[in-house]
């Protein structure tokens, strides 16, 4: 009987380790975030710090953060993928040039969405244009995951609408379109 | 340990490893994609438990209680614990955990059973664990 146990405590006891240990990192994992974020976004607006996150204005619901710099903006997006959301950081220059993007959060399939992060050349295709971007025009989709490539373009394009105004929920960004 | 013990015990491990490696992955390197913690990759951690226990646990037949018992829990507390699943997600995956280790160690034992032959033998845990994970990724877009 008591043999029958060992597996249950085994998991028991894991799971108090396992809280611990996610109790314990919790303020880690947060300044690791804010501080990769912050290097990400020198990078995605170069010359552009110090930033200042900005009250959240428009009817845009893929937007959920804006962060101003100097000369532009750098826009965090929310998207639904293949696999499920998908968070990117664009650069946006005031004059509405794209400077910079990354995927900052996802969860899509390994070896074909998953390439939106390790594949830099789709997301490269947005820098120094200005406008609506749309996917089998100004974008190759990623071979194998159109959706995902559709989701970062509405990402981009949602980011590029709020720093320059204009509408970007058009049908270019719409699925199948 | 009595060996029937050995299959629920290695996917405790193996689910409590991979939680663990997955809560220092997102602290030490945020924006890293991470797996989805969903239903083929559950399948994945049962088949290498499954894989583990054939060498050490063979010939014994799983205590099915235990195992189910040992699936929910560890499928629903572990990737809570480690703040990797919400409360809400914790109920349903542990239950969908539980029943696909239950089905995998069926289906697993069933198909290494047929391999445990000849030349064979020594891969047959690895091959039924390939064409097992095969079948949850082809079959977890159903649900």
């Amino acid at each position: 009987m008591k043999c029958r146990l060992i597996p249950v405590g085994v998991t028991l006891l894991s799971a108090l380790v396992l809280f611990g240990a996610s109790w314990g990192l919790v303020g880690t994992a947060q300044l690791r975030r804010e501080e990769r974020r912050a290097e990400l976004m020198a990078l995605l607006l170069p010359g552009g710090a110090p930033f200042t996150r900005e009250r959240l204005e428009g009817p845009d619901e893929n937007i959920t953060a804006v962060y101003r710099g100097t000369g532009g903006f750098v826009v965090e997006t929310v998207t639904e993928g293949y696999g499920g959301p998908i968070t990117l950081l664009t650069g946006v220059e005031q004059s509405g040039r794209i400077t910079g993007a990354v995927v900052w959060d996802m969860e899509e399939t390994w070896g074909l969405g998953s390439r939106a992060l390790t594949d830099p050349a789709f997301l490269a295709q947005a820098v120094g244009r200005r406008g609506e971007l749309t996917v089998g025009e100004e974008l190759d989709a990623l071979t194998g995951a159109t959706v995902t490539s559709k989701a970062l373009a509405r990402g981009l394009n949602s980011a590029w609408g709020y720093v320059t105004g204009a509408d970007a929920n058009t049908a270019a960004t719409e699925w199948g379109g | 340990m009595e060996k029937r013990m050995v299959l629920p015990t290695a996917l405790a491990v193996v689910v409590a490893l991979t939680s663990l490696a997955l809560l220092i992955l997102r602290t030490l390197v945020p924006g890293a994609v991470l797996p989805r913690w969903d239903l083929p990759f559950q399948g994945a951690l049962c088949l290498i438990a499954l894989a583990l226990d054939a060498p050490l646990g063979h010939p014994a037949k799983p205590d099915w209680l235990i195992c189910g018992l040992t699936g929910v829990l560890g499928f629903g507390l572990l990737p809570l614990a480690a703040g990797l699943t919400t409360v809400a997600q914790a109920v349903p995956q542990g239950l969908a955990g539980g029943i696909l280790f239950l089905v995998l160690t069926g289906l697993f034992l069933s198909l290494r059973d047929r391999l445990d032959a000849g030349v064979s033998k020594r891969l047959a845990p690895l091959a039924a664990a390939f064409v097992l994970f095969l079948a949850c990724q082809a079959l977890a877009k159903l649900f």
